[in-house]
């Protein structure tokens, strides 16, 4: 293991930065106005955020989280995890990259199991245009964190699938051009098989957005949709994958985006951890400085230690799975997904506290920031789900040998 | 809630209140946010009620008690931008001129 950046990590480490000063963060606040204000049916950017990409795309800062040479310049997980690190700092940075979830995700799926028409229709203008995608898998009525229970249904008929049902927390339906919908297609099989995955473009008659879900207090923007499928038809060949193959492809789907995710929250920590260190050297209360506040001082160094902490897990599960693929780093992945989450929603709130009543402003956004990190408790799997994986791995190891190979 | 006699709670029964105590008030607040009632204000009406109570003038309490049981609210305008916790270190400045208060 060693961890010094390559040369080309190093150089595209130090570009993401100076963009990101540069362009970025003069215009961050406005944009983010912008996602909510313009973002629609057929918008999928808003103005501002199309002309950071057009700048981004001119200076190659673009799709860097693709592995595939093809597409990308082919960076490991290890790799693009530290520019993730850079993105992470702001919340809009990686639109600006082409970098944002869910389209990534979505672009690597497409990439990986797409047929050569498939890319052309829905890959290409991901990768190339101003599109999006959304990601439609989560159900209200059906436990998220399994999708063996999916219930939503996708049936042939005369060459058509025809899907029927309800879900919800379709990240970035408004303004997506095509929904991945992961719905059961094969009810007898076994519970890994029921679910394939289907292109929907959200155009199709039938397919209509509900409602966009009010999470803590925020709905606007590409938002987090409740969408309705009612015989809805789209042509056999929409199937992406094989057939029954949709909880494998959301696996490998969430591999690579959760070392993404996991870097992004430790960029956004440290901001959260600056903002925090200048708000305790800057204001006075009682006779000084907050930071000499031994309270204060406990925030900050524990922080610092925890950041430190979750970083190296990251940054090892993601040498791990370049080195030895995602099969065998499913342990420190579902461990970083957790400790990552947690730090971030920690620091965020020692920033805020330290900030006082300023801190639960929208000023500064830290506010903000709490309620993405709050959010990456749950989305991609809750800690606890993970914990229950982590726990059972580790105690297989333990089983007397015979009991473990029965 | 004025009609019920809540808003005057903890004002004497001269000015128009119920005549309760702060355990009274502390009830009514469990219940109230029990049943999440839009009512954020009362809590900061309740320190201002007693402030004045305590430190009020006649004329004060005839004044603003008597409003605050009719349904009224008051405000509290304490935190600045530069201190906060540290009430000692608060700018905002007050001078007399004449018969009357200037702030700034």
């Amino acid at each position: 293991m060693d961890f010094s950046p390559s040369d080309r990590v190093a150089q595209l480490g130090d570009r993401v930065r100076a963009f990101m000063a540069e362009h970025v963060a003069p215009v961050e606040d406005e944009a983010m106005r912008a996602l909510d204000d313009e973002v629609g049916a057929g918008v999928a950017y808003p103005a501002i955020l199309v002309e950071l990409r057009e700048r981004a795309r001119a200076e190659g800062l673009w799709n860097l989280f693709l592995p595939d040479e093809r597409h990308g310049p082919g960076l490991t997980n290890w790799e693009y995890g530290l520019l993730c690190e850079e993105m992470g700092r702001s919340p809009v940075a990686p639109m600006a990259f082409n970098c944002a979830a869910p389209d990534t995700g979505n672009m690597e799926i497409l990439a990986e199991y797409g047929t050569p028409e498939q890319q052309r229709r829905w890959l290409a203008p991901l990768l190339d245009d101003h599109a999006r995608s959304c990601f439609s898998m989560t159900e209200p009525e059906t436990a998220g964190s399994d999708p063996t229970g999916l219930a939503a249904r996708a049936e042939l008929d005369g060459g058509d699938w025809v899907i029927d049902g309800r879900k919800w927390f379709t990240s970035g339906y408004n303004g997506a051009s095509v929904a991945i919908a992961m719905v059961v297609t094969d009810p007898g099989a076994a519970p890994h098989r029921r679910a394939s995955m289907i292109l929907v473009p959200v155009d199709t008659p039938g397919f209509t957005g509900v409602r966009p879900l009010p999470v803590m207090g925020h709905s606007a923007g590409p938002g987090h949709w409740e969408v309705s499928y009612e015989g809805v038809r789209v042509p056999e060949e929409n199937l992406l994958g094989a057939r029954g193959d949709g909880f494998a492809i959301a696996q490998a789907r969430l591999g690579p985006g959760r070392i993404h995710h996991c870097m992004r929250a430790i960029g956004s920590a440290e901001r959260a951890f600056e903002l925090m260190c200048e708000r305790a050297n800057e204001r006075e209360a009682f006779g000084g400085p907050l930071a000499e506040k031994q309270f204060v001082q406990e925030f900050v160094a524990t922080s610092r230690m925890e950041i430190d902490a979750a970083r190296l897990m990251v940054l090892h599960a993601a040498w791990k799975m370049d080195t030895e693929g995602k099969r065998a780093a499913r342990q420190e992945i579902s461990m970083i997904k957790v400790v990552a989450a947690q730090m971030h929603q920690a620091v965020c709130d020692r920033a805020m506290q330290v900030h006082g009543a300023l801190g639960m402003t929208d000023d500064i956004p830290l506010a903000l920031m709490w309620r993405q990190g709050r959010w990456l408790r749950i989305a991609d799997g809750p800690d606890e789900v993970h914990k229950q994986s982590i726990a059972r791995r580790e105690l297989s190891r333990f089983k007397p040998r015979d009991a473990a190979e029965a | 809630m004025a009609e019920l006699g809540w808003y005057g709670l903890t004002i004497a029964e001269e000015h128009g209140g119920s005549g309760g105590s702060f355990l009274d008030a502390a009830l009514l607040l469990e219940e109230t946010a029990r049943g999440q009632a839009p009512i954020g204000a009362y809590g900061v009406t309740l320190i201002c009620v007693g402030a004045l109570n305590r430190f009020g003038s006649d004329e004060q309490k005839r004044d603003l008690l008597g409003r605050v049981a009719r349904g009224g609210a008051l405000a509290i305008a304490m935190s600045e931008a530069d201190a906060g916790s540290d009430v000692a270190a608060l700018k905002c400045r007050a001078r007399r001129d004449g018969d009357e208060w200037v702030l700034s």
